[in-house]
Formats: C-alpha cells, structure tokens, sequence
C-alpha cells in the first residue's frame, strides 16, 4: 500500500461535535472514512470535566491512495485531538502507522546511538581499567542518552507540570555530562586549567542544587502554560512561564566549561596534536558554544526552538568517539608493528648467534678451507714436476687433476655453508631430512672435532620423517649442540673424547640427541638456557637461549640431561610432518 | 743422490696424503703413506735412511705426541712437521723436540723437498754415525775384561805405570794389554784410540761399560 502522505488532524471538542463524526458515530467517537473508528476523549486542556486519559496520544494518519475523501477529511480537521490509539486496528488494516513524530523518533535514535556508545566503550573500558578517560567518556555518553529521553518527555508534554518535572530531572543528566567533558578533556588530552573546571563544576553543581531547590527548576520559578510550536514536521510544546534567576549560576558553568575546554584545546594545539586537539577540544568548545547560545535564544523566545542539548552532546561524543576509536586502531597497529618488530628481533638475534658461532669456529673453518688448498697446492706443483720429466705419466697427471677439481669442490662448499649460515633474514620453513641438516653440520664441524681430537660416533635412522623448519635455523641449533659438546670436553683426555649423536624418529616427532663425556651439568640445568649464561672464556653465553628460542619457534623443545656413563646429553625434539599430515 | 731414502708421510687427510706422496714421488723419494699416528706406529720400518713428514692436528695421537712417542723408544727419526696453522709456542716446542723443520700448509713444493731433503741427510749422516759406532762397538766386544778396563784407563789419560799400580799388576803386564787393545781396536795411536771410544758413548749413550 502506497502511502501519500500524512495529514494531521486537529480537532477540538467543538469541531469533532460539529462536521466531522461520520454518519453512525457516537459522541467521542471519531469515525474516519476509511472505516477506522477511534475512541477519543476530549483535551484535558479546554475541557477539564472530561476523563482523563492514562496517556494521551496525538496521531498521524496516513491515508491510502485510492481514499482520496479520507485525505479530504483530514485537511478540514483542526486543533489538537486526543485520543486513545489502538494499534491493532491500524495494524490490520495494513495502513501505516506512527505512533510518534519525527523529533520524538530522531530523539530516540539519539538516545539509543548514545547508550550503544557507553556500551561499547564501557565494555573497552573494562579491560583497559587504567583508561579512565573512557569511562569519563562512558558517562557522557550515557548521560547524554539520558538526557535525549528527558528532551522527548519535553517535547511531548502535555501540560506544564509534567514540562516542569521532566526539566527539573533534565539537569541531572546535564551535570554528569558536565563532568565528565571536563573528566574526559583533563584525562585524554591531559590539558585544561584545573580552576576553570573547578569553577565549571562548582557552578553547575550549585545551579542542580538550585533546580531542586528554588522554584519548580532551574529554568522557571512558575510556569503559565505551554506553546505549541512546529519542529520536525510536528508540534513540541515549549515552556511559558517566570524565568528562574538561579538560571544564571548554570550558565556561569556553561561559560566556564566553555573557558576550560578552549584552553585545553588551545594547550593540545600548541603542543602540536592537531588532530586531538580538533577532535576532543575545539569540537567540544565548539558544541557547548552553539548549545549554549542555543539554549539563551530558545530560553528568551528569540526562536522557538525546543531542548535540543543532547543534540550537541551528541556532536561531541560522535567526535570523541572518533578520538577514541583512532587510539584504539592505532594501539592495535602498535601491536602489530610490536610483533613483527619482536618476530625481527628475534631473527636479528638468531642471525648474531650465527655469527657468534662461526666466530668460535673461524679458526676451525679456516682449516677447513686451507686443507683443500694444501691437496690443491700440493697436487698441482706435483703435476708441474711429472709434466717437466721427458716421459711424463699423463694418467697420472689426468688423476691429480681430478683430485684437484674434486678439492676444490670441497672448498667451495665449505664455502657455501657459510654463507648460508651468516646470510641474514628468515628463509621460508620446508621439509626437512633432518639427516641432511646433521650431515651438512657434522661436514662443518669435521675440522673443528679433529682439532679437538673428539671422536665422532653417529647413529641416524635411514628413513626418518620430515620436519618443517627453517634449514638454517636448526643447522644454527645442532651447530651449537656439537660445538658445546666439544666445550664441554675440553678437560677430558684427548682418548676418551667420545662425541655420540644420534638422529631418531619418536611417534609423532624426530628426536636428534647430542651426547658427551665431558665435564657434565649442573643439577639445575635451566639457567643453561638463560642469556649471558657461560661457561666458556670466550662467547656472550647466547647459544643456548638463541637455540632453545628457535626450537620454540619449530613447536619443538631443547632439552638437556646427565649422561649416565658421564657428561651430558642435550636433545631437540621437533614434531614430525607425517604424523601431522 | 742416487739413493734419497724413504720418506714416511703421516696425515689423518688421505687426499693430501696422495698429493705429497705424488710430489715426492715424482722426485724419486720411497714414500711410504700412514693415515694416522697409530698405524705407523704398528708398522715395522726396516729402512736404515728415512724421516718421517708429520701433520701436527690429528685425532686421538697428534703429531707432536706422535714425536715423544718415538723419542720414547728411542728412535731417531728426522721429522718434518706439517700444520693447518701452527703457532710460536708449537714450533718451538717441535723444534726443541729436535724436529727438522716446521712448515705450514699449503706448503709450497720448494720448501717442502728441501726440508724433507734436509732430514733424509740428517737421517743419512745419523745412520752413519750410526754404523761406525756399531763398528767400534763390534771391535770393543771383542775386548776382553781386562783389556777393556786398561783401554778406559789409557782414554782417561792414565800412564801404563800408573794403571799398573791401580789395577796392582806390573807395567810389563799393562803393556802387553795396551797392545792388544791397540790391535782389537784398529788404531795407531793413544789419540786415535779416544776418538773411537768417544765416538761410542756420544752415540749410543750407553757407553763402553755395557758388558
């Protein structure tokens, strides 16, 4: 059903008795063309021997398009009428129905944007208890809300009794909402003069005293009846009466709330927080202002205007709300860009282990490297002189260079491996044999175990299943394994230095134990795994905090025990990839 | 030289092990290949005139190890020490230990023979000295006591009067000892004499008193 409009009816006793009732319409029935039938009841105003109404309605009428007489019957109608509504009627006849006016609708949107708000950032406030900015900022709001409510039960009041009380409670909300601007603005911006707020608060704190206590409230002493002017589209009755000196000590609050914020924006601007500044201070400043001037035009009658305080209000929390969002998405990137900074570190960490590492071994590495050249050297002069003989043995030449090329491939990948090893930044995480990292760590480390005349005795099961990791990384950690194995050997005697490692598959992980005979651990082997924990005259004491971190990083542990024959056994455990997948 | 020698190679890396052994090769030398301390010690080494060119970082027995060892027993094998990276104290400590020469590798392959030259001629002059001592030492078995005990009286330099009345016998006695000593001996002379008996207890250590 198309709706073409609404047509208000006002109707006074005198009209509804005279051409209005529909043939069959009894007296105080309103019977409309279009077959609705409305019990009314006459205005309380001009007829006080009239019933009263629990609750008096004022209505909209919507009339169907193809009713054109019921349209008619609406533009004779004036004055107001009373009535009491029955929804169901109108319900059934599937015409549209509104119960309230425009203003009373936008109100209460106010109001439940306000009270969604105080929700919301109440609940934000609980688990930030230390911000209690926001729940300044919660108050406001609420207050607000509550605020929207009273200014409905303004617009609609029917007599000037029922205005009086409902602004006499208007100033309850009115004065949270002032503290807690001037709670927010201290709080959030940390700026404002405390006198100003003090006086801002003081004042209005009088001025409620006053509301309660000198005539019927702040505003009027007494009241002489309402006026009903247009606003949205409908009729709000607004006040008559004798205006309350007592108003002015709430205005003094008014002015020095406005001093307060001003300063307090004026403060963040200078200190160069533009936007917080604009957001919580001069968009404050800004409101309370046009309220304010607002509320003396409308209190004069210079414009007919009804309370519309919450309104402003609600420009200012909307705008906070902003402020206060912006601080919440910018702590969420902190956290963010915190993480990734913490995820940096750590590999910058892991990266210097590397370094450190190779650096206890450079000595070691550097044979590594002068062995082939010394095979190289020897084997070239070797075949200088065969080749200067008069019958040179060229198959033995042909096998020097052999041996020439296959050590110089030998170099190469010592080469290689360190690179890998110093090279910065994270390679993606792959399967790995973890066979083939152990292997490529023993190949590195075989120098560095003849040095230190450790015999090496490995176990590795053939097949083992994959592990997903960065190959680096676990090179870094078995690296370190082995070499502090050797550390920890270096008082035994040279015959009995016997290195054991051993790679395993265990149910659903892949167990690689390092064990020595040396000097053994202490009973309490956790501070092992402590930064700056050493044992050795060299080294920062890195190594095994920067490798149980890593191993933590695989979902794996690193773990050490006593070795029962004596020394130590250090294990890492890494879930395996078959058991996952 | 027709004959340089063998050359015994000791190092734990058999690629390297190859290549000096092809070096040395391709200059004449007998090499004879050890992968580690341990099996040259196990090996019997018959050869008169040889040295022995050493890696210092091996497992378990390292070289300088190795060199006690075979100062233990007694043997007098030149060596030659091979290291990745040897410091002073190393060196120093080789050298007292009486090693020929210490050469870091990679070695050049000039350095290399003429080291290893060096202690093959060392080796040879030891062998030698070594054989005339044996010589001398055949010659002072065939002493027999007495005549022994007179020839140590006439190297201190005693008179035949004098040794007469130390061992309570007559000069004529003495005389006839002398001479035969003299003859057993090979010499012509007192100083002769000395020299060839001083030769022995350099040499062997253990002297003329060893019955």
């Amino acid at each position: 059903m198309k709706l073409i409009g609404n047509i208000n009816l006002r109707v006074s006793l005198q009209d509804i008795s005279d051409p209005l009732p529909a043939p069959g319409a009894k007296k105080n029935e309103l019977r409309l063309v279009s077959g609705i039938s409305i019990n009314f009841q006459a205005d309380p105003r001009r007829d006080p021997e009239a019933p009263r109404l629990e609750r008096p309605w004022r209505f909209r009428y919507w009339c169907p398009a193809e009713r054109p007489r019921a349209r008619g019957l609406g533009e004779a109608a004036i004055g107001t009428l009373f009535f009491r509504g029955t929804h169901g009627v109108f319900d059934g006849l599937g015409v549209g129905w509104e119960s309230c006016r425009m203003s009373t609708m936008v109100w209460s949107m106010i109001a439940a944007a306000c009270f969604t708000l105080a929700a919301i950032h109440g609940l934000v406030w609980w688990f930030y208890r230390s911000r209690w900015d926001r729940l300044a900022y919660v108050w406001m709001a609420s207050a607000t809300g509550a605020m929207a409510l009273v200014e409905i039960a303004l617009m609609t009041a029917p007599t000037p009794e029922a205005y009086a009380a409902a602004l006499r409670w208007y100033h309850v909300p009115v004065w949270v909402d002032f503290l807690a601007i001037i709670a927010f603005v201290r709080l959030h911006l940390g700026a404002g003069r405390p006198w100003l707020g003090w006086i801002a608060v003081g004042a209005r704190t009088v001025s409620l005293v006053l509301n309660f206590t000198v005539g019927l409230n702040l505003n009027y002493l007494s009241m002489t009846g309402l006026r009903q002017v247009r606003f949205l589209g409908g009729d709000v009755s607004l006040p008559m009466g004798v205006p309350n000196p007592a108003m002015l000590v709430g205005q003094t609050g008014l002015l020095f709330l406005l001093l307060f914020v001003s300063d307090a924006a004026l403060t963040v601007w200078r200190r160069g927080e533009r936007r917080r500044s604009l957001l919580a201070g001069v968009n404050t400043a800004f409101f309370i202002l046009l309220g304010s001037i607002q509320t003396v035009l409308s209190h004069w009658h210079v414009v007919d205007v009804p309370a519309v305080a919450s309104l402003y209000f609600m420009g200012i929390i909307v705008l906070m709300t902003f402020e206060l969002s912006w601080d919440t998405l910018r702590a969420g990137k902190l956290e963010e860009e915190l993480r990734s900074t913490q995820e940096g570190k750590r590999r910058e960490i892991a990266h210097l282990g590397r370094v450190a590492t190779l650096g206890e071994l450079s000595m070691t590495l550097a044979h590594e490297m002068n062995q082939p050249l010394a095979i190289i050297l020897s084997n070239a002069q070797a075949a200088q002189r065969l080749l200067a003989k008069p019958q040179p043995d060229l198959r033995e030449v042909r096998d020097i260079l052999g041996d020439i090329v296959s050590a110089d491939l030998r170099a190469a990948e010592v080469i290689q491996r360190m690179r890998v090893l110093l090279k910065r930044g994270e390679a993606p995480r792959q399967l790995l044999d973890l066979n083939d990292v152990l292997a490529e760590v023993l190949q590195l480390m075989r120098g560095a175990l003849r040095e230190r005349q450790v015999t090496l005795s490995q176990e590795a099961s053939p097949a083992l299943p994959g592990v997903l990791g960065d190959r680096v990384q676990l090179q870094q950690v078995l690296l370190n394994m082995i070499l502090n194995a050797c550390e920890a050997m270096q008082d035994t005697p040279p015959g009995n230095r016997q290195l054991y490692v051993r790679a395993e598959s265990a149910g659903q992980e892949v167990r690689v134990s390092v064990t020595d005979s040396g000097r053994g651990l202490p009973p309490d082997v956790e501070p092992l795994f402590e930064p700056f924990h050493t044992s050795k005259d060299q080294g920062l004491g890195m190594g095994l905090a920067i490798c149980r971190s890593i191993v933590s990083a695989h979902q794996g542990r690193l773990r050490a025990f006593p070795n029962p024959a004596g020394g130590a056994i250090f294990e890492m455990t890494l879930p395996s990839m078959e058991g996952a997948s | 030289m027709s004959s340089p020698g063998t050359v015994y190679l000791v190092d734990d890396e058999p690629d390297l092990l190859k290549a000096l052994s092809r070096l040395l090769g391709a200059e004449g030398f007998a090499v004879r290949a050890f992968a580690s301390a341990e099996e040259f010690l196990a090996s019997p080494r018959p050869e008169t005139v040889a040295c022995l060119v050493l890696d210092v970082a091996m497992p378990r027995l390292d070289g300088l190890q190795l060199q006690g060892r075979l100062l233990e027993q007694g043997a007098l094998l030149p060596v030659v020490f091979l290291t990745g990276h040897g410091d002073i104290p190393m060196s120093v400590r080789a050298m007292k230990s009486g090693a020929v020469d210490f050469l870091t590798k990679p070695v050049q392959d000039a350095d290399f023979l003429r080291a290893v030259r060096a202690a093959l001629e060392v080796a040879g002059a030891r062998a030698a000295e070594n054989e005339q001592v044996s010589g001398i030492q055949s010659c002072v078995n065939r002493l027999t006591p007495r005549e022994r005990e007179v020839m140590e009286l006439v190297v201190a330099g005693l008179l035949s009067k004098q040794i007469a009345a130390r061992l309570g016998t007559v000069e004529q006695t003495i005389k006839v000892h002398r001479m035969r000593v003299m003859e057993k001996m090979e010499v012509q002379s007192v100083a002769e004499l000395v020299r060839r008996v001083g030769l022995t207890s350099r040499g062997s250590g253990t002297g003329l008193n060893q019955g």
